[in-house]
């Protein structure tokens, strides 16, 4: 049988017509669900940016107290230069920690400006022979006279990474539970649409319409709602990012702020199709209930 | 053409039987009566030839297929070899006596100078030329019926299965909806029409097959009367 794409193109726009709010909460559905996804993959590229640059980063601070002497400050580093695990030692001063400082935020001056050498500590940054030996000598650094604190990027990385499990866990949730509702939603239109034409159908099977001559408007109107949901997904979701980086970039200069336009590409081609899934189950969810054929 | 072999129906839901080791056989170009009180299986038996439903037993063949092993992306295929009549014409209310028969055409993928061909000469056939733009409700009942008629008819089916095709209708528009099955009978097309119409049975002295309650057929009669509860 000749398939007859123009008659179920115009098929499926009546049915979309006739019904015209429940197919816009249906694209609403998918357009939130996909924004959702698309923005838990955003999120999490873009930490992974930020943390890839201090993940083999094995440096350690450790910042000295505020009250030792310089006796104790040269013994200690004399004691931590002589152990086997570390590769070099760097103090830095009180006046360097400032410099460093003033240039990592060069562009918020209210903040360079609140901030004298006194409020910082100095500290050595110390890098290691092998990373894995990194907690034995943290512990062992702590336990030196006049070290106030020891932090290793590896900590810090860790922390931020535990937060980005928990956004883009919950995140998930949200996309799972969103793509859900938008699975219900299109598979309800479509059933509303399998009712309002039920004496077609009925004329339709009568007359020997095959199954998929009767199902095609169908499937092709839960389509198109997936399609447009999608679609307005991703322009929310660009403009979004948009803002959001002229706003971390006024705000955070320092975050390396760029996700590549193939990982954009990318994220689009899953949104488009996860909603023509969502589309597609909806659609044959109602068909297979209510369209017996 | 029809064939029924020891063909039994227990609907599953209510353990109800319809028809009971029914065997009937009906050949091309027959015109054949069904008769029987209401729940003697007279529509089920209609349904289970359009494979609308499936026996419990026995088996069936239709226009030289084997029903009971026909596998289900067929069954349309089936369908267009048979055209159906209701009692309640089954028309579409927001399509045109012409959008009406076109839609069975169309709906088969038969190209647009077919149908454009095809539905005026069905539509003169039974006498509603020019009525073709009318609305179903702006026609008597029995214009209606001739339009599912043509509808049924247009595609040229071997059979035409009518389930009680006069059952809505005054008994002079009956006389005239007969007339134009017996034409289209008279073209080759076998029909089985299940009436409860005593008149029509008894001036036609066609074939009746008698069915009782409980699904058992009791009279198989050439030429016969409408019998039962006379």
């Amino acid at each position: 049988m000749s398939l007859k794409p123009a008659y179920f193109a115009k098929e499926a726009a009546i049915n979309t017509r006739r019904n015209l709010l429940m197919a816009a909460a249906a694209v609403l559905a998918v357009t939130l669900s996909m924004f959702f996804v698309g923005s838990t993959m955003m999120v999490w590229r873009f930490f992974d940016n930020v943390t890839a640059r201090w993940k083999n980063d094995v440096q350690i601070n450790a910042f000295l107290a505020d009250d030792a002497s310089e006796s104790q400050r040269s013994a200690a580093e004399v004691e931590i230069r002589e152990w086997n695990e570390v590769k070099a030692v760097t103090f830095i001063s009180k006046e360097e920690a400032l410099d460093e400082f003033r240039e990592m935020f060069a562009d918020q001056e209210a903040l360079v400006d609140s901030v004298t050498a006194d409020t910082l500590p100095a500290s050595f940054r110390i890098s290691l022979e092998d990373p894995s030996m990194l907690p034995q000598v943290q512990d062992r650094l702590e336990k030196v006279a006049g070290i106030d604190d020891v932090v290793s990027a590896q900590e810090e990385v860790k922390r931020v990474q535990r937060v980005v499990t928990i956004l883009n866990a919950f995140l998930l949730v949200l996309a799972v539970i969103l793509v859900i509702a938008a699975v219900v939603l299109v598979s309800n239109t479509i059933r509303l649409a399998i009712y309002a034409r039920r004496r077609e159908i009925e004329i339709m099977r009568l007359v020997g319409a095959t199954n998929w001559f009767i199902r095609w408007p169908f499937i092709l109107e839960g389509l198109f709602q997936g399609l447009v949901g999608a679609g307005l997904a991703i322009a929310i979701l660009l403009v979004v990012k948009k803002l959001a980086v002229q706003w971390l970039s006024n705000t955070a200069s320092f975050l390396p702020l760029g996700i590549p336009g193939t990982f954009v590409a990318f994220a689009a081609f899953a949104m488009v199709f996860l909603s023509v899934l969502i589309a597609g189950g909806g659609s044959a969810l109602s068909l297979r209930r209510y369209l017996d054929v | 053409m029809i064939r029924l072999e020891h063909v039994t129906k227990v609907y599953e839901q209510n353990r109800a039987v319809a028809l009971e080791d029914v065997s009937v056989d009906i050949q091309k170009g027959e015109f054949v009566f069904l008769v029987g009180p209401s729940g003697s299986g007279k529509s089920s038996m209609l349904k289970l030839l359009t494979r609308e439903l499936a026996p419990s037993q026995g088996r069936i063949w239709v226009a030289g297929k084997e029903l009971n092993s026909l596998s289900s992306w067929k069954v349309p295929y089936l369908r267009r070899n048979i055209g159906n009549i209701f009692q309640d014409f089954k028309l579409l209310p927001n399509k045109t006596v012409y959008e009406n028969v076109a839609f069975a055409l169309e709906v088969i993928g038969r190209p647009k100078h077919v149908v454009s061909q095809q539905v005026p000469q069905i539509l003169e056939l039974v006498g509603l030329a020019n009525k073709r733009n009318n609305l179903p409700h702006q026609l008597s009942g029995g214009e209606q019926q001739r339009v599912s008629i043509a509808r049924a008819f247009v595609n040229r089916p071997l059979i035409l299965l009518a389930d009680e095709p006069t059952g809505n209708l005054d008994p002079q528009t009956s006389v005239g909806i007969m007339r134009l099955l017996d034409r289209i009978n008279k073209t080759g097309t076998t029909v089985l029409m299940a009436t409860h119409d005593q008149n029509i049975v008894n001036s036609m002295r066609r074939r009746v097959i008698e069915m009782e309650p409980g699904g058992r057929v009791i009279r198989d009669q050439a030429r016969g009367v409408y019998g039962y509860g006379a």
